[in-house]
């Protein structure tokens, strides 16, 4: 048997006389890492120890005793004892107004994009995921426009600092946050999705600071 | 210009620093030299003075009114005040005026980034215009001036510096002021096209604000994106002192860089064009293999491996020739020189392929074209790589006397005067070794092309038609499967069994000038952004011709 009690212990075990405390059972013995890696005690038990005060029993009837608690207060839900999860898609959460979801390119009143290509959110992106290519604009007031602005929503980071650095308004976030997508061709969003995808009629709004409600905004 | 002699010097006090400059110069120079910037948007150093944007406006001891520092010749103990409170808030003042009427539609302007206006606005804090939105005089945007220049009045400041380009440099008159007071705005005569001016690209670059952007680089990217790359323009001989601003592999201009003794600040719009030449479509990505009379793809192993086996033929038979490149840098050149003589034993050596190296000298217009299209010319002279003629290679091409022909730059024999008898010679020849940038029809004769790096794409050096030898700078690694043409020369003599020399360009550049008097000892830290020219070049250059 190697794994015995050091000789020390036994000489204080006999010095003292008295049966010794359930730590002081628990205590390392030799023939085991006395800390395992995650931090807890893997020393083998003394043999002298019962069954039902070894901590995996001790721990297994502490653990059922959550499961148990949770399982009944779910089969008898009241206003205290609210259930945590909900069941989506049915169900869906009230996100804030300030979500910051799946972008849109907002449009001026004639329909045209507002975006003038300045390439501001491309600058500041921390990701990286704008790529914009910019064309002339027939109206000479305006000059500038994306000829293709992508967005690849695997490399966003969802962070909102390119509807912060807009001059236009030209970028807003949704509330809409469903982009799962059976190929990573189909996650980077063109023009045609981040202005027109037909989910907006029904998200709520999401991130932008500077959104003055009135006609000029055409969501 | 460093020719001329020296004119005496002349001490003044720029805020109580010591200024010691030669007599002629403005304060506004004289303050660089004690690193303090004066702000302005009409002095250049390459045109005259004209003190009308008023933005350099300094104070000067003993003068009543503050003076503009650009049209303020330095006179011995002279004290200057640039950070004087007067000077200062009359440069607000006179920056507030500026932007009066200004657009401010940075997001949209192409000079956002390098724009002097925006720099000082932002210096100065001018956040709030005091100028009610509805009363902003407004001018006409979007003009379209010919093929290269696209005018926006409204961004003007009027500092008339293209005005005084085309009347002083490029001698078009084709920019001018119209009307007066608020309403000045520049313009071409009924806001016509620019043409015939062949430098009419410098106005876009010289233009402090976005009034004048250039349409070849409008809109494609934002200049802060652009990696620059100090270069020499390879489109002449003249060697015009170039940045090459580029990104992830894409060139989107060249712009000139300043440099006295060679361009000034200008470059002509052919030389600013070529970047396209050096990019695709058409660009080799890889190496090609004739295969049972079929030039196609293969990799650079089966490449070697052919190249070798075919010089091995012509070595045997005792007729090589080798072409040299003008469009190489010296460096390769000189790789290619030990490589002819070691590895290939060749029999002809030359570089005059077509003869553009009787141009070299010959201007092709008053300003700073030469007639010579290739950047190196001068080099291939000097590293005595003229040692046979292009007559005499093609002579013994159609004698059948060259078993294998190696060329550097396969383009250059397109511009050989008798295309017909070059493709004829050509194709006797057993063996057409070449390195080529780009394809073209001409080169399926080659039994083995290998892909060329452009001087864009490695470092070297050229020496122009005076003798002046400027360094050019990698903007970005070979694209494609391309090699520079040193290193592909390199795995080749290891394969024959020659010895070539090897390393970075610095060090064959040292080694090189070391051997070589004609390059006179220079160093290559000695060549710095501008170049050098060797002592001796001068004569040595007008020697060799």
């Amino acid at each position: 048997m190697s794994g015995r009690v050091t000789e020390k212990e036994q000489e204080t075990e006999a010095g003292q006389g008295s049966s010794p405390t359930v730590q002081e059972r628990y205590r390392i013995v030799e023939g085991g890492p006395a800390v395992a890696p995650h931090g807890t005690h893997t020393g083998r038990v003394p043999d002298e120890v019962p069954d039902w005060e070894r901590p995996s029993v001790i721990a297994t009837v502490k653990g059922l005793v959550v499961t148990t608690t949770n399982f009944v207060k779910n089969l008898f839900p009241s206003h205290r004892w609210q259930k945590p999860t909900i069941s989506y898609p049915e169900e869906r959460r009230a996100y804030s107004p300030r979500f910051r979801g799946i972008h849109q390119l907002t449009k001026r009143p004639d329909g045209s994009l507002k975006c003038v290509a300045c390439f501001m959110c491309a600058t500041i992106c921390p990701a990286e995921c704008i790529v914009i290519e910019a064309g002339e604009f027939p109206d000479k007031r305006v000059e500038k426009y994306p000829v293709r602005f992508d967005i690849d929503m695997l490399r966003c980071v969802m962070c909102g600092l390119c509807v912060d650095a807009c001059p236009e308004e030209a970028i807003i976030m949704t509330g809409d946050y469903e982009m799962a997508a059976f190929s990573r061709a189909e996650t980077v969003y063109p023009i045609s999705l981040l202005a027109d995808r037909p989910q907006l009629a029904s998200t709520p709004p999401g991130y932008r600071p500077r959104y003055q409600p009135g006609p000029d905004l055409v969501r | 210009m460093s020719e001329t002699p020296a004119k005496p010097m002349v001490e003044l006090t720029i805020d109580g620093r010591k200024a010691t400059v030669p007599d002629g110069t403005n304060v506004l120079e004289a303050a660089k030299t004690v690193g303090l910037r004066i702000p302005n948007f009409c002095y250049h150093p390459d045109l005259t003075w004209e003190g009308s944007c008023r933005m350099c406006l300094v104070t000067i001891e003993g003068r009543p009114k503050l003076a503009p520092s650009c049209c303020e010749p330095v006179k011995a103990g002279m004290v200057v005040h640039v950070a004087s409170k007067e000077a200062e808030v009359a440069r607000r003042a006179q920056l507030e005026f500026i932007l009066l009427n200004h657009p401010l539609d940075c997001p949209i302007c192409d000079q956002a980034g390098e724009c002097k206006l925006q720099d000082y606005y932002v210096e100065h804090g001018h956040y709030e215009s005091r100028m009610p939105r509805g009363l902003k005089v407004h001018k006409k945007k979007v003009v379209d001036l010919g093929e290269r220049i696209v005018l926006d009045k409204e961004r003007c400041v009027l500092c008339s510096r293209c005005v005084r380009f085309c009347r002083e440099v490029s001698g078009s008159h084709a920019l001018q002021f119209f009307t007066r007071g608020v309403t000045t705005e520049i313009g071409t005569e009924n806001d016509g096209p620019i043409t015939g001016d062949d430098y009419i690209g410098n106005v876009v670059d010289i233009c402090p604000v976005g009034a004048l952007t250039a349409k070849d680089f409008r809109f494609r990217q934002r200049v802060w994106f652009l990696k620059s790359a100090e270069s020499v323009c390879g489109h002449c001989s003249t060697g015009c002192n170039i940045r090459v601003d580029s990104k992830d592999g894409v060139v989107y201009r060249f712009v000139p860089r300043r440099n006295p003794e060679v361009n000034k600040s200008w470059v002509c719009d052919p030389g600013r064009d070529s970047y396209k030449l050096l990019q695709g479509p058409g660009r080799l990505l890889g190496p090609r293999l004739r295969r049972a009379g079929v030039l196609g793809p293969a990799s650079w192993e089966e490449a070697l491996d052919a190249a070798q086996a075919a010089i091995a033929h012509g070595k045997g038979a005792g007729q090589i020739a080798a072409l040299a490149s003008a469009d190489a840098s010296n460096e390769a050149l000189y790789v290619f020189r030990a490589f002819a003589k070691d590895a290939l034993g060749a029999q002809h050596l030359d570089y005059r392929v077509d003869g553009s190296h009787e141009r070299t000298q010959v201007m092709a217009d008053k300003i700073l074209r030469h007639a010579d299209p290739h950047a190196n010319n001068t080099g291939c002279a000097w590293l005595g790589l003229g040692k046979s003629s292009m007559n005499a290679v093609l002579e013994a091409c159609e004698k059948d006397q060259v078993k294998t022909l190696y060329v550097m730059r396969a383009e250059n024999l397109k511009h050989h005067p008798d295309p017909d008898r070059v493709k004829r010679a050509l194709s006797r020849v057993e063996h057409v070794i070449a390195h080529a940038t780009h394809d073209f029809p001409e080169l399926s004769l080659a039994s083995v092309v290998f892909p060329d790096a452009t001087y864009l794409e490695q470092d070297g050096t050229f020496v122009n038609y005076q003798g002046r030898v400027q360094r050019f700078r990698r903007a970005y690694p070979p694209i494609g499967e391309a090699w520079p043409a040193a290193a592909v020369f390199l795995q080749l003599a290891r394969r024959l069994g020659g010895s070539v020399p090897s390393g970075s360009a610095e060090k064959l550049f040292d080694e090189m000038s070391a051997t070589e008097a004609v390059f006179g000892g220079l160093r290559w830290k000695d060549l710095g952004l501008m170049g050098a020219a060797p002592r001796a070049a001068q004569t040595v250059a007008a020697g060799e011709r």
